[in-house]
């Protein structure tokens, strides 16, 4: 019984290291874009870490804006909804 | 937001992919995604928050904010209510109004592929001195030797 407590302990424990992550380099200054505005290339090209895989992404793989940017990516157009979902 | 993606795959938006944002430091929000969304959960690295920061700096939150395929701003739509009908009707409108041109731009023949038709397309329209927005990749207004760079980097997956 022990043991079992124990690895679900170390599992969830796993899952969410997961989403906490610190290897980014922090970022103090950053362009607010308003409606119609274009993210620089800089900041689409900024790396996130995914937290949860779905899709072309899996777990722990790392995100930018630019891999849904067409003319960077060999032309594979997608139109990106971001949803912000935590709450803050 | 996940069966949302679903629905707009079904109604022909196929180039449509939905990112959820979280934050570093609320894991257990984090762990409550996770588990109940097949969506990706993208990491917002506290304290600056990089994406949030960018977009929602007045800290507005339950937000979904719509990019155009080469990163522009389109909308921002904040869900007060859930992701409902009026919701969905607002995002999905937005998403029609700027779906074509998206897919479309380099694809100067419209076979829904980038490849040399479209260059030799390209260069025919600068011989003719006519101008074509699918072929006006740099977005400067005129179709010339720039946009067939981009266009030739686009095919060797160099992007520009």
């Amino acid at each position: 019984m022990n043991i079992l407590i124990l690895i679900l302990i170390s599992f969830s424990f796993s899952q969410s290291e997961n989403c906490v992550t610190s290897d980014s380099q922090p970022m103090d200054s950053r362009s607010i874009y308003s409606i119609g505005d274009t993210l620089s290339l800089e900041d689409q090209s900024t790396i996130y870490d995914v937290c949860n895989g779905s899709g072309d992404y899996q777990t722990e793989d790392p995100f930018s804006f630019v891999d849904l940017n067409g003319a960077h990516n060999g032309g594979d157009y997608k139109i990106t909804l971001i949803s912000m979902n935590a709450t803050w | 937001m996940s069966d949302f993606q679903e629905e707009l795959r079904s109604e022909g938006y196929e180039n449509i992919v939905i990112i959820a944002v979280g934050q570093t430091n609320i894991s257990a929000f984090n762990s409550n995604f996770t588990a109940n969304s097949d969506l990706p959960l993208v990491m917002d690295e506290y304290p600056f928050l990089p994406v949030r920061a960018q977009f929602s700096p007045n800290g507005l939150h339950k937000q979904v904010i719509i990019l155009d395929y080469d990163g522009t701003l389109l909308d921002t739509y904040t869900l007060n209510s859930g992701l409902n009908w009026s919701a969905k009707n607002y995002i999905t409108d937005v998403i029609a109004q700027n779906y074509e041109q998206s897919i479309l731009l380099g694809d100067i023949n419209d076979d829904q592929l980038i490849n040399i038709q479209d260059i030799i397309l390209t260069i025919n329209l600068i011989l003719a001195n006519e101008h074509n927005e699918s072929a006006d990749l740099n977005s400067d207004g005129i179709v010339n030797i720039l946009d067939i760079v981009q266009l030739v980097n686009i095919i060797l997956g160099n992007g520009q």
